[in-house]
């Protein structure tokens, strides 16, 4: 059976969670029934203990005013001073997240341009092998066929 | 301006009030799981129904009635630990 204290109504007003007919209907049965009303007191007192327990917990566990000014500080130097990338693109695009990716992009063309365009044509136009390398393969070659030589022997 | 003289500092009600907190805190850590993370939401983060429901997966008419059945469920708590404490006093027993 329902009972006033099953009456969910009571704590959704002290909430504010009541539609505002609700919220009416509730005030003016509050006002006709002492019983409902008396049930409403002790709720309400029994609320305003908890948020006094919890505030006082809240209270205990929280920075002083002194390490939430502190930290409000470093964390304001911190994000007056953004780092290189960052920067660059916040400035060109307003992006801050695409640094990494883009710097990543912007070296692999300097990579591919220098390759490219430096070190190949330089390499096609000397044509010639190094001195050191045709050395090493006669060398190569010699010992080749001195190990050939010896396993027919 | 004058002040009026303040029983904040008394120690009779500086222990009163620790007992009512150390009651509330027996009578929290008596709900359920489910009990006291609603309530733990409602005091202590100031969430409304339809924030509970969404981080807890509860319905809102499920927060309202978890969080007023654990009002209450507390609050015979606390009366039945205020008889306790009253009966102690008029036995002469000392106060656990």
């Amino acid at each position: 059976m329902k009972t006033i204290h099953d009456d969910t109504r009571l704590s959704a007003y002290l909430f504010d969670e009541l539609s505002l007919k609700k919220k009416v209907k509730l005030e003016r049965e509050l006002a006709e029934n002492p019983e409902l009303a008396a049930e409403m007191e002790e709720i309400r007192c029994m609320e305003s203990k908890l948020r006094e327990v919890f505030e006082k917990e809240v209270k205990a566990f929280s920075l002083t005013e002194e390490q939430r000014q502190l930290s409000t500080n470093k964390i304001g130097e911190k994000q007056g001073k953004p780092d290189f990338w960052p920067l660059i693109f916040t400035t060109l695009f307003n992006r801050p997240e695409l640094s990494f990716s883009c710097a990543l992009l912007l070296v692999s063309v300097v990579v591919f341009v220098v390759n490219d365009m430096v070190l190949v044509p330089a390499l096609v136009e000397s044509k010639s092998v190094p001195k050191h390398l045709e050395m090493a393969v006669v060398l190569s070659d010699t010992v080749g066929l001195m190990e050939n030589l010896d396993q027919q022997a | 301006m004058i002040e009026l003289a303040s029983d904040e500092g008394d120690p009779a009600n500086i222990s009163e009030r620790n007992e009512d907190k150390a009651g509330i805190l027996k009578a929290l850590s008596s709900l359920n799981r489910k009990e006291q993370e609603v309530v733990r939401l409602k005091f202590l983060h100031e969430l409304s129904y339809k924030e509970i429901a969404e981080l807890t997966g509860l319905k809102t008419g499920n927060v309202g009635f978890i969080l007023h059945s654990s009002l209450e469920k507390m609050r015979q708590i606390l009366q039945e630990q205020a008889a306790a404490r009253k009966s102690n006093t008029l036995s002469g027993a000392p106060r656990v």
